[in-house]
């Protein structure tokens, strides 16, 4: 507390009622002379009585205006405490005290700036408070979403982890049966190979049956060309056994027996004709045969030629099995590496997915943690705000 | 008892010789403060145009920094501007009013952006731009309460919504088209974005609340300033808080809030032209 200086003594209440004091003692002084007036009053009297009333007034009107003064300072200091930060104190008076409420009044201005800075940094802080509550909420959802996907995630790779074992195990029989393909295609090819060969040799046979056909073809001719002699060497026979039968006939009865002779050699000559139209008949229908036999081997060898290009091309598709059936094993070999390859992948995977399922779990938990806090600090905030509005200094 | 008439005489004098000079120092006081007052407003006034070029400076230049060079003539344009409001202001500066430490803090601010504009990014030169009218309302307040204008109880105006309620409100607007359409141009809002813009929205409503519940302050401009206001809180929250995206573009957003600012501004200087010309009348 500091020790009271002169200008001290004339404020407040005190001063004021010092002040008065002074002019009452004034005005007693001057009433004083009063009583001297009853015979007669002089000059100084009159001055005595002048001055203190004068005084007196002076004083009065001094004391007045340092109550008011105070008066002034005190309401507004009680106008600021019962929260009215607009207030301001009209300096009237002393110079002393215009200093002082300006000082006040400055103090009264900057501390309701900082109460509304705080004020809005309150307000801003809710919104924030808001905000971050919001987007808490937002991430705890997305976690648990997450959660829920990673579980699901985890599941399908736990099938497909299923899924590529039985693959594998198909694949590896596919391996079997295709091995079981190539050998039996090997067999065809085989088989094919001699099946081929005889059909060859088949060819070459009817080559040969065509050849000797071809032969007896040529030599009836040659007999149906004897026959055609003999045919004619008959019809020879035949009109000289009938001109000799004319000239047995002739010759009465000394022919006789030459037209016994030349009947027989007509009968003998009919006999030779009939024998070798019997042969060119045969030959006929041997000939007819062996054409039909060289038309039937002619096909049959253009058959067996057909056979042999079946055969080849049998054989050719054979060859093209082999080789597919061959790739085939090599492409199932290289499934069955990358089927066991991507399984210990996807169980690598279904490994990871869980540890993710469970980190996001973990995340969703320390979401809500969040979103808790925020709700908090949303709580806080508002009460920051009800006390701002209520602010005492 | 004749010899008591003349020193009667001269103590009545004197008496009334006192009277009278209390009186005459009287008016002349309050003639004095009156001229104060006015002074204080014409200040004010000063100040109030410095606020707003400083906040068309801040715009300029955030649109400048964002990517814009064909602004820079614009820019340095408003920098003289603002560069001869600051020589009129320091001109009818006064002492009484004890503004000069908070004008040197201004100019300081002032200096500091004009020197440091090139190698500032566009949030940083939003926030000292809006640090330097923040203290710009600051001395707006001080000089009202230097020049005693809260003892203008008798005028029918309510005298703290014009010099505190109304620059700051204006603000609030200039920092909410700034921000919103800075959101709008880049189509999207983020956290903070969001956050800032929430708060400022909360802040203009109040703000209309308030000039809504004093018609002797906003005067002719009844009909007109608080629809405008309305108006950009609507576009504010339906285009860029609401949507998850904003859904309205830059150029529309920024002219909503440059006639919101405006009519704030506009009934500010209606009002204190009137209370001007009342006081001039007054000490007349």
């Amino acid at each position: 507390m500091t020790a009271p200086t002169r200008h001290s003594l004339l404020s407040g209440r005190t001063g004021g009622r010092l002040i008065h004091l002074i002019g009452i003692t004034a005005a007693l002084a001057a009433l004083s002379h009063v009583p001297s007036w009853s015979s007669q009053p002089s000059v100084f009297n009159l001055a005595g009585l002048t001055l203190g009333l004068f005084a007196w007034g002076l004083c009065l009107l001094l004391a007045r205006q340092l109550t008011r003064q105070q008066d002034h300072l005190l309401r507004g200091l009680e106008q600021w405490r019962q929260g009215d930060h607009q207030v301001r104190i009209t300096p009237d008076g002393l110079a002393e005290y215009t200093l002082l409420t300006t000082r006040l009044n400055d103090h009264f201005r900057e501390n309701l700036r900082r109460t509304d800075t705080a004020e809005q940094a309150t307000h801003e802080v809710a919104h924030a408070a808001g905000e971050l509550q919001g987007r808490a909420g937002r991430v705890a959802d997305i976690a648990r979403e997450q959660h829920a996907s990673a579980t699901a995630t985890a599941a399908a790779i736990e099938q497909m982890s299923t899924s590529i074992a039985e693959i594998a195990q198909q694949g590896s029989d596919a391996r079997e049966r295709a091995n079981i393909a190539l050998a039996a295609a090997d067999q065809g090819t085989a088989l094919v190979g001699a099946t081929s060969a005889g059909l060859e040799e088949l060819a070459r046979s009817s080559d040969q049956i065509s050849n000797t056909l071809e032969q007896l073809t040529q030599q009836s001719r040659a007999i149906s060309q004897i026959t055609e002699v003999i045919k004619g060497v008959s019809e020879q026979t035949n009109l000289l056994a009938l001109n000799a039968s004319i000239e047995a006939a002739r010759a009465g009865v000394y022919g006789r027996g030459f037209a016994v002779v030349a009947d027989e050699v007509r009968h003998l000559s009919h006999g030779v004709a009939g024998s070798a139209a019997d042969i060119a008949s045969t030959l006929r229908e041997v000939s007819l045969a062996i054409a039909t036999s060289v038309e039937q081997t002619t096909v049959l060898r253009e058959q067996a030629r057909q056979g042999v290009s079946h055969a080849q091309g049998a054989n050719a598709a054979l060859e093209d099995i082999q080789h597919q059936t061959r790739q085939t094993l090599a492409s199932v070999a290289q499934i069955a590496v990358a089927t066991e390859q991507q399984g210990a992948a996807s169980q690598e995977i279904a490994q990871h997915i869980t540890q993710v399922a469970d980190h996001a779990r973990t995340q969703s938990s320390m979401a809500d943690d969040t979103a808790g806090v925020a709700a908090h600090l949303a709580q806080l905030a508002q009460r920051m705000q009800a006390t701002g509005h209520h602010a005492q200094p | 008892m004749n010899d008591l008439v003349i020193p009667g005489l001269i103590l009545s004098v004197l008496a009334l010789a006192v009277m009278a000079a209390g009186l005459l120092r009287s008016r002349r006081t309050r003639r004095a403060l009156r001229q104060r007052q006015v002074h204080g407003i014409q200040l004010i006034r000063l100040q109030k145009r410095l606020m707003g070029q400083i906040q068309e400076h801040r715009g300029l230049v955030s649109v400048l920094l964002n990517g814009n060079p064909g602004k820079h003539a614009e820019v340095v344009a408003k920098q003289v501007a603002i560069q001869q409001t600051f020589r009129v202001l320091k001109q009818h500066d006064d002492e009484a009013l004890a503004t000069t430490a908070r004008m040197r803090r201004i100019c300081d601010y002032w200096e500091d952006i004009e020197s440091q504009l090139a190698a500032l990014t566009a949030p940083e030169s939003f926030d000292r731009h809006s640090a330097l009218i923040r203290q710009i309302l600051f001395l707006i307040g001080d000089t009202a309460d230097h020049s005693r204008l809260h003892e203008l109880s008798s005028l029918e105006l309510p005298l703290t919504a014009l010099w505190s309620d109304l620059p700051a409100t204006a603000e609030a607007i200039g920092q909410a088209r700034a921000v919103g359409a800075g959101v709008a141009a880049a189509e999207h809002c983020d956290s903070v974005a969001r956050i800032k813009l929430r708060y400022l929205h909360q802040r203009v409503e109040e703000a209309l609340r308030s000039l809504e519940a004093q018609p002797a302050l906003i005067g002719a401009a009844a009909n007109t300033c608080p629809s405008k206001i309305e108006l950009l809180l609507t576009e504010l929250e339906q285009h860029l808080l609401l949507p998850s995206r904003p859904t309205i573009t830059a150029e529309h957003y920024y002219k909503v809030a440059s006639e919101a600012m405006g009519a704030v501004y506009g009934v500010f200087e209606q009002a204190s032209e009137r209370l001007e010309k009342q006081l001039l009348s007054r000490a007349a």
